[in-house]
């Protein structure tokens, strides 16, 4: 059953692809408008298809995967179930480089992509900050480190908050950061595939570690593995895939910290064969939350992360639930 | 040559020159009483805990060799083991060929007939009894082959079936190339199943050499601080308090 899962997650991710790309208030064909659109023909189909729905669903695909790899590789290294992708502090860090954007205007010419740039930024300040502080220290250390720098990035953008010069600014950032895939571009893409391949490859390069530390870091290194400088490789491939998807999407919540549940049972639990099915998960669940939202009546538009929120949060509950049964 | 030889291995407040040697074929047994630092100096010779001193691993100084090939000569059986995830106790046995980046089969069916695991491969480690957990971590340990086998209390939540069968299967380990260090409470078992004794106390070594030479009443008297009765003549030894 376990080599059945990879393609049948695979083919959910395609068929959501498929889902998404043909939804939308125009009805054109989905194949023959990518066709048009990679053709370079301008067509009504090649617009809808090229410039508008495909940058949506694959930026769904793309944020979905970096949240569900990001939480089956931190979960992984610190041998804990509840461990959550934001702890690195790349999520605030993101958060506050695009607030700074809103606040002080910065980057104009960069147009819709500047918070984006800006969110990449910041996830990136507040990683080296991480990792100085960590210095030498445990997994469990370096963590530690992260919910520090991530609490004085909170800090920092509630005084953002705070001090907004007007409302508009307040609201726009507000919504910005309740998480969204609307309204990007292939600009956006640009910025989220690079950070996509480099977290996945660093990630994906310690999964014997992964394997290892099933068993505690201290048989880990027995076994030879280099657990320090391994466990920086993780945190550093977690921080780049969190902090760029916030930096493009805005705060995307519970999908990193449940997708690796949910797909545990199906590689037998085992750490390193986590990964791969929760970025599959991970991209197929936010490219199907995102349609849930399009699919909601016109009005006022559910934000991705806000409805990601609130499907997750009854199964974090249960989560929850079930570990306390097990530890009592 | 030696299988593995150390020399004036210190770690500060824990462990203050220790002197020890093992020859292919051997079992060595560390004793002593809690916190006399046996953990440490197995996890010194597994290479898990800076020390000063030299280690010399078949005639190589360890500290020269590439931690793989370190970890596929030596094998640590922690006295602590706990699976973070609900692994199956195939996987597990599996995770003992990390160091050898396969997962050759028949390794693995050695070890797991070694320890008469093979009925509860499919079961998740985690619904065993702390027994039979005990036997997947050995198995583990096992599936590496290594050269010398460190044990930390490999028999501390076995009952008296699994102990013998346990020491028994340390003792026929040590053969050829290969050899066992052995951290035990037990002295008795100690006194039946080990070539050598290594009898600790506070981070120096109070004695060591033959069942005979550590195990004497005066030796244990000293460090453990209770007066203790010791039959060697018989089979089994007998080491039991006064």
């Amino acid at each position: 059953m376990a080599r059945l899962v990879t393609p049948a997650l695979a083919l959910l991710l395609a068929a959501s692809a498929l889902l998404s790309l043909s939804l939308g208030s125009t009805s054109v064909p989905v194949l023959g408008g990518l066709g048009d659109w990679l053709a370079g023909k301008a067509s009504l189909g090649a617009i809808v298809i090229g410039d508008i729905r495909l940058p949506r669903t694959l930026l769904a695909l793309g944020v979905g995967a970096a949240l569900g790899l990001s939480g089956a590789a931190l979960q992984g290294l610190l041998r804990n179930p509840l461990a959550d992708p934001a702890l690195t502090g790349a999520s605030q860090g993101a958060a506050l480089g695009a607030a700074a954007v809103f606040y002080f205007g910065l980057l104009p010419q960069l147009g819709s992509a500047a918070p984006a740039v800006a969110g990449l930024a910041g996830a990136l300040a507040a990683l080296l900050l991480m990792l100085a502080l960590a210095g030498g220290a445990r997994p469990a250390m370096v963590i530690m480190a992260g919910l520090a720098i991530s609490t004085l990035a909170g800090a920092a953008l509630a005084t953002v908050l705070n001090f907004a010069p007007n409302p508009y600014a307040m609201q726009e950032l507000v919504f910005w950061l309740l998480g969204s895939v609307s309204e990007r571009g292939l600009d956006h893409l640009a910025l989220l595939g690079p950070a996509l391949l480099a977290g996945a490859a660093l990630i994906f390069s310690q999964r014997r570690l992964l394997s290892g530390l099933s068993l505690g870091e201290q048989v880990a290194e027995s076994m030879g593995l280099n657990v320090r400088r391994g466990s920086r490789l993780i945190v550093l491939g977690v921080a780049l895939l969190v902090g760029s998807s916030v930096a493009v999407a805005g705060a995307i919540g519970f999908v990193g910290l449940l997708v690796p549940h949910l797909v545990r049972p199906l590689v037998r639990h085992r750490p390193e064969r986590v990964l791969l099915q929760a970025a599959l998960a991970g991209a197929t669940l936010v490219c199907l939350a995102d349609i849930g939202v399009r699919l909601l009546p016109p009005g006022r538009e559910l934000k991705l992360g806000v409805l990601t929120a609130l499907l997750g949060t009854p199964l974090f509950v249960w989560l929850v639930w079930k570990e306390r049964n097990r530890w009592s | 040559m030696e299988l593995i030889d150390a020399r004036q291995l210190a770690v500060p407040g824990r462990l203050h020159g220790i002197d020890l040697t093992l020859a292919p074929g051997q079992m060595l047994g560390l004793i002593g009483p809690n916190g006399s630092g046996k953990s440490t100096v197995l996890q010194c010779l597994a290479g898990i805990q800076t020390h000063a001193g030299q280690v010399a691993l078949e005639g190589r100084d360890a500290r020269q060799l590439p931690a793989s090939t370190r970890a596929r000569r030596i094998g640590l059986l922690p006295q602590a083991c706990q699976s973070a995830w609900a692994l199956s106790v195939g996987d597990v046995v599996a995770l003992g060929r990390l160091p050898w980046h396969d997962r050759d089969a028949a390794a693995i069916g050695r070890a797991i007939e070694q320890t008469g695991i093979g009925a509860w491969l499919g079961e998740r480690v985690d619904h065993l009894s702390g027994g039979e957990q005990a036997r997947v971590w050995l198995a583990r340990v096992l599936a590496g082959e290594p050269h010398l086998l460190l044990a930390d209390e490999p028999i501390a939540s076995l009952d008296l079936l699994h102990q013998r069968n346990v020491m028994q299967l340390l003792r026929e380990y040590a053969a050829g190339e290969r050899g066992v260090i052995v951290a035990l409470h037990d002295l008795a078992l100690a006194a039946r199943y080990c070539d050598r004794l290594c009898l600790l106390h506070g981070g120096r070594v109070q004695a060591a050499g033959t069942p005979a030479e550590v195990l004497t009443e005066a030796n244990l008297q000293a460090v453990f601080g209770v007066e203790v009765k010791v039959d060697l003549d018989v089979h089994p030894p007998i080491v039991s308090l006064r």
